[in-house]
């Protein structure tokens, strides 16, 4: 068997904390420090896994692979004489598609509420919640869903991008006069006027932004008009 | 006879397209946390990692004729979807590079209320990707030094190496420097 050295065991340890090496066992069995850095590293990946094991949200097993877009998905082609049919269903499909991505008036204030309320976010309007003081971070989130902020904002306690009927968008939370106040920066949903909201003791609006909107929402009664005029002259879309 | 011979084999995901869609269904199911924690330690940002998870899980479910043994499913499926956040990347050159993004916030973002767990967190995405990921693969998804080369496309010693001083970072991040002897020989 090969010497194992004490430099030989580190690195060999250092890569693979779990090695089983036969030479390093070896020299562990005689070195006394060697076992104390190979128990360090054991402890340092137990650390490390626990770090790495991030929370995957509620359902997503369920979203991905239950919702039926793998059965959507036809591994095998269809017969050429399907394709005329085929292609006919895709149009009305895609109409439906787009319905359904893009939803409008009544049907998109119903999403808006629906996504604050979901278990995952719903969270993000506690009352308690710390203000985020790292700009940069706010920035990031914002880049991340296609939108932007002149001048920044202030008094945000909760901004990430999240997946709103298939599309990125940034959802941030102010403190607002009486409690937190949702927005909602949909770049790829575009409404002609003010929607209102008023549902599950949610009220606020949903506001035209060149070709997105703006969605407005809170539970408390804070008043949600100022803050229209302010995020109309404010956001813009970067992509 | 004819029965016996379309059978599948053991251990082979070949049969009918039913019976194809729930074996894919279980083993997808069973490899949706573990993608999806890989995919957010790639790209730092939760709907995109569910976006490379769908979209892997689309491509796997076309191409499940290419995968001979579920036992390698989580190694195949490992590697689309790092060919996914790859292409991902290559469209977003022109828009936004996620290098450039800040750090998460990760107790928001992760949830994690551990204080060491978000100390570990903050000192990883201090790490460059090209020591991160080979980590990730390692003590995330499970997969050997050998395994980790392959998808890289890297050598085995260079994987290594990555590896020890990925560690060797780590440490010096979290303050556990009584040991400096391994960053002299890495």
């Amino acid at each position: 068997m090969t010497v194992v050295t004490c430099l030989d065991a580190r690195r060999t340890l250092g890569a693979e904390p779990q090695s089983r090496d036969a030479g390093v066992a070896e020299h562990l069995r005689g070195c006394a420090a060697c076992t104390a850095f190979a128990r360090d590293m054991l402890s340092l990946d137990g650390r490390l896994e626990r770090a790495f094991r991030v929370d995957v949200p509620e359902g997503l097993e369920a979203r991905i692979v239950l919702d039926g877009s793998l059965k959507n998905h036809p591994r095998r082609f269809r017969p050429w004489m399907a394709a005329a049919a085929s292609a006919a269903m895709a149009v009305l499909l895609a109409g439906l598609a787009y319905q359904h991505q893009h939803p409008q008036g009544a049907a998109l204030a119903d999403a808006v509420v629906k996504h604050i309320e979901n278990p995952e976010e719903v969270q993000a309007i506690a009352p308690d919640r710390a203000l985020i003081r790292d700009a940069s971070y706010i920035q990031g989130v914002l880049q991340g869903a296609g939108a932007g902020m002149q001048g920044g904002m202030d008094d945000v306690t909760y901004a990430q991008v999240c997946l709103f009927h298939g599309e990125r968008v940034a959802h941030l939370v102010v403190r607002g006069q009486n409690g937190p106040v949702t927005i909602m920066l949909l770049r790829h949903t575009h409404v002609d006027k003010t929607v209102p909201v008023d549902e599950d003791g949610f009220h606020g609006v949903i506001i035209p932004a060149g070709k997105g909107s703006i969605a407005i929402v809170t539970n408390n009664a804070t008043p949600v008009q100022p803050m229209e005029t302010e995020l109309t002259s404010k956001v813009e879309w970067t992509l | 006879m004819a029965e016996e011979r379309n059978k599948p084999a053991p251990g082979t995901v070949s049969a009918g397209m039913g019976a194809n869609q729930h074996r894919f269904e279980m083993l997808a199911r069973a490899q949706v946390p573990g993608l999806y924690r890989y995919a957010y330690w790639l790209c730092r940002d939760r709907a995109l990692a569910e976006d490379l998870v769908q979209e892997t899980l689309l491509r796997a479910w076309r191409s499940l004729d290419s995968l001979r043994e579920e036992a390698a499913a989580r190694r195949w499926l490992t590697t689309i979807l790092r060919n996914e956040f790859m292409r991902e990347i290559g469209k977003r050159r022109d828009t936004v590079a996620i290098d450039d993004l800040p750090l998460p916030d990760t107790r928001a973002s992760v949830g994690g209320a551990d204080t060491d767990v978000y100390d570990v967190r903050r000192a990883m995405w201090k790490l460059t990707p090209e020591y991160r990921e080979p980590l990730a693969l390692q003590v995330l998804m499970g997969c050997t030094t050998q395994e980790i080369a392959e998808m890289l496309e890297l050598t085995q010693g260079t994987v290594l190496t990555r590896l020890h001083r990925a560690r060797n970072q780590l440490r010096e991040m979290l303050g556990l420097t009584g040991q400096q002897f391994g960053e002299e020989i890495a």
